[in-house]
């Protein structure tokens, strides 16, 4: 680079000092602005990953009263649904027996008729 | 972990440190180019009727405003005196336009460039330094511009960039410039004999 005359009125002045303070306190502000702006997306990052980790916490994960109505109304037929199942079990066993005591009563029931005619 | 800055630091670190939130990087960084923005604004406004604070005061609140979206290309002074150019020539032309009147010829030849004196003890002295002050304030806006950066040291590249222009253009308007000022200081130097 070739070199040129260098006059140092052409290149710099003096800056009036009331410039300078007005300057650097925008600076100050507009770092302050980024500060809280930083803070800010963090903390609203925070909040979202603890909404997002309670909400899956009481779909998935915690029984009971945590749930919605809708699971608690599931749970409440499946828990009908059992009972019923269990007296129709007790039924069943009595129904047996019954039967098998008035299938005996009929074979011999059967067994007189036949005598009957045959006589 | 956090590097430490000082007035040593180059630009570019300087400016990554304000990004990460160091507000002491853009003081030094103001510090470091005001008085070379300062100077540059207020020879290039001579003979207008533009505030030169307004137009220094404009420039770095545009600097804050942009500084954290700045991208690293070229050097922080270049992009701060096209900063300046830009809010300069916004405020002419608002005012009615009469500053950047332009000089150049259409048929204004690519020149390469040109020859310039070396600095040498006689010109170091003040009533000449005044003289040169003088006619650089007597040049076409385009060539008084041209004349002003390279005092910046910044490259012709980086005035053709700021005049928004090619680099020959800019070489032109420097040879002219150079060429004015010579007829300048001749005519003044003949009539003090």
């Amino acid at each position: 680079m070739k070199k040129y005359l260098k006059l140092e009125s052409l290149r710099s002045a003096d800056v009036p000092p009331e410039l300078d303070l007005r300057i650097l306190a925008a600076s100050r502000m507009r770092q302050t602005a980024l500060r809280r702006r930083r803070r800010l997306r963090l903390a609203a990052g925070g909040i979202a990953a603890a909404a997002a980790f309670l909400v899956a916490a009481g779909i998935g994960v915690l029984p009971g009263s945590a749930a919605p109505a809708s699971v608690r109304e599931d749970r409440a037929a499946t828990a009908a649904l059992a009972a019923m199942s269990d007296w129709t079990n007790v039924e069943q066993a009595g129904y047996n027996l019954a039967s098998e005591i008035s299938g005996s009563s009929s074979f011999f029931e059967l067994a007189d008729s036949r005598t009957n005619f045959e006589v | 972990m956090m590097d430490t800055i000082n007035d040593t630091s180059g630009d570019t670190e300087l400016i990554h440190a304000y990004i990460r939130g160091d507000g002491r990087a853009f003081e030094i960084l103001y510090h470091r180019y005001k008085r070379q923005l300062y100077g540059y604004l207020n020879n290039l406004q001579r003979g207008s009727s533009i505030d030169p604070d307004d137009v220094f005061e404009e420039t770095w609140l545009k600097v804050i405003d942009k500084l954290p979206k700045y991208r690293d290309e070229g050097r922080f002074s270049a992009w701060l005196f096209r900063l300046g150019h830009n809010i300069f020539i916004d405020k002419i032309r608002k005012n009615g336009g009469v500053m950047m009147q332009s000089m150049d010829r259409e048929d204004m030849p690519d020149l390469p460039e040109p020859e310039h004196r070396q600095p040498s003890s006689e010109m170091a002295n003040i009533e000449l330094g005044r003289e040169i002050e003088r006619a650089v304030q007597s040049l076409p806006a385009e060539q008084k511009e041209v004349f002003l950066l390279r005092q910046q040291e910044l490259s012709f590249k980086e005035i053709a960039e700021i005049q928004a222009c090619p680099v020959n253009t800019v070489l032109s308007r420097m040879h002219y410039a150079v060429k004015n000022l010579r007829i300048f200081l001749a005519d003044s130097r003949s009539h003090m004999k």
